[in-house]
């Protein structure tokens, strides 16, 4: 193949746009395609946190690790996006964690994890709000937050500089000759060719995929945050709760029927514009993006039960993302074997913001020949076709 | 307090969203800068009306904006619970069997 590579991206969420970015950077041609806004979809719908304190030590923690790197990076060469990086709290629940916990520690360091354990003096000195009776907790220093959709536009800014075109409230399907993907149709009939389609569109990506009779096993997994208004701030760190990595591995821990059964567990974000996120839950509920009871009471009487002071602060809005989930919580990243010119990166369940910068550059990677920076194995979309 | 002449105020000096202050020119130079092309794509480039009174105040000016600026079928922004800014602590039990 001589020439410029020609990549179209279908989807302009944060996923799309670190792609677009890395491929432009790469020197190909990108053209992005929403069928909405920049970013109107899951990526403004979340919270920005950019963790590696909740990832599965081994390939999982590397993987978070790689994009926290690439993202330093781009925080000094994007225009800004309110990241900062402050670390990020994981405190326990009830006595019986501690031993989990300290495992859990020791295991994130020898994958070289920057954590650290919190006895019950330590995790009460860091985060003097803390209910009394937390026993401990987890500190990774390398946790960092940003605006989601802020850092979208950033990078799809850059890409623009660079050369590629980006066409939001442009819906696409994929184009099709002999079983290969040649490009996108948009819904005018406008053709537009390309050597390599990437289809970045999360919860959407099976709709787009579906014709082409493809398993592609994402389910959107909808998690509800609350918003707490400016007033006195229950510290400026990131603060989770441990049994947030039970919830969202779908281990059990021992908290009400209630919290179970709707996956609530804290997750307490301070924002650039001082107001606070307030997470989490996860549930499958098809599409739905309305915020619901219980779930917004259950959150809150979870963030009480760390935040007893919080009874006071206002809550002034709620709202909800779809998280797009796969069976063994990776995403699907790179070419699909078995369709010529279809590139998939999507089903980063609640990792998507985090694994962005990581996720765009192996898609460039992938593309253009480079040695990956990752190992991209557990990532090929390959592993869930039928033999 | 200076007076301004209706003749000499320019958007810069039309506060549209009090609790966050974006004025008039803060949305036009947003809307520009960021090619938005939704009424929720301005609020979210600009927090007119994500502030603690949650567009009370702003929400007929800016929904004016919209009718001007966006086509019909763009996104708006939903309202969304609560109806108005609660304490935390009303949350805990509503709506479930004890």
């Amino acid at each position: 193949m001589s020439g410029t590579l020609r990549v179209a991206v279908v989807g302009a969420g944060v996923i799309g746009a670190a792609a677009a970015y890395y491929l432009q950077a790469a020197g190909a041609a990108v053209v992005v395609f929403d069928r909405g806004d920049v970013g109107g979809g899951t990526s403004s719908r979340c919270d920005g946190n950019i963790l590696a304190i909740d990832k599965e030590p081994g390939y999982d923690g590397v993987l978070a690790l790689r994009s926290q790197e690439l993202l330093r990076e781009l925080a000094d060469s994007l225009g800004p996006f309110e990241y900062r990086a402050p670390g990020s709290y994981l405190v326990l629940d009830t006595e019986e964690e501690v031993e989990t916990a300290e495992r859990w520690v020791d295991q994130q360091r020898a994958f070289g994890a920057p954590v650290r354990f919190l006895d019950r003096e330590a995790v009460h000195r860091e985060l003097p709000d803390l209910a009394p009776d937390v026993p401990a907790g987890l500190y990774c220093s390398s946790d960092a937050t940003l605006n989601p959709l802020l850092y979208t536009r950033r990078l799809l800014q850059a890409a623009r500089e660079n050369g590629a075109d980006v066409r939001p409230h442009t819906p696409v399907r994929l184009r099709v000759d002999e079983s290969r993907v040649t490009g996108v149709v948009t819904d005018a009939g406008d053709i537009l060719a390309a050597d390599a389609t990437v289809v970045a569109a999360g919860v959407w990506t099976p709709s787009l995929t579906g014709p082409l009779g493809l398993t592609v096993p994402i389910r959107p997994r909808k998690g509800t945050l609350l918003v707490g208004a400016r007033g006195p701030l229950h510290g400026t760190a990131k603060v989770m709760e441990f049994g947030y990595l039970m919830s969202k591995f779908g281990r059990s821990r021992k908290v009400s029927a209630d919290l179970e059964r709707h996956g609530v567990a804290l997750v307490y974000e301070p924002t650039a514009s001082q107001n606070f996120l307030l997470g989490s839950s996860r549930e499958f509920v098809g599409e739905d993006v309305t915020p619901r009871e219980p779930v917004i009471s259950l959150i809150a009487e979870r963030a009480l039960r760390f935040y007893p002071r919080m009874k006071e602060s206002l809550f002034i809005r709620a709202y909800a993302g779809l998280r797009p989930w796969t069976p063994d919580h990776f995403p699907l990243v790179g070419p699909v074997e078995s369709v010529p010119g279809l590139v998939l990166a999507a089903g980063h369940e609640g990792d998507g913001i985090s694994l962005a910068a990581v996720s765009g550059h192996l898609v460039a990677d992938l593309l253009t020949g480079r040695p990956p920076i990752v190992d991209t194995g557990p990532l090929d979309p390959a592993r869930f076709s039928s033999p | 307090m200076s007076r301004v002449s209706a003749s000499n105020a320019g958007p810069d000096d039309v506060v549209v969203c009090r609790c966050e202050r974006v004025t008039l020119g803060d949305l036009e130079r947003a809307r520009r800068a960021f090619r938005v092309s939704s009424g929720r794509e301005l609020k979210l480039s600009t927090r007119a009306s994500m502030g603690i009174c949650q567009g009370r105040v702003c929400r007929s000016a800016l929904e004016a904006l919209d009718a001007e600026w966006f086509s019909p079928e763009a996104d708006r922004s939903g309202s969304r619970p609560p109806a108005r800014a609660v304490p935390f602590s009303a949350l805990t039990g509503w709506g479930r069997d004890d």
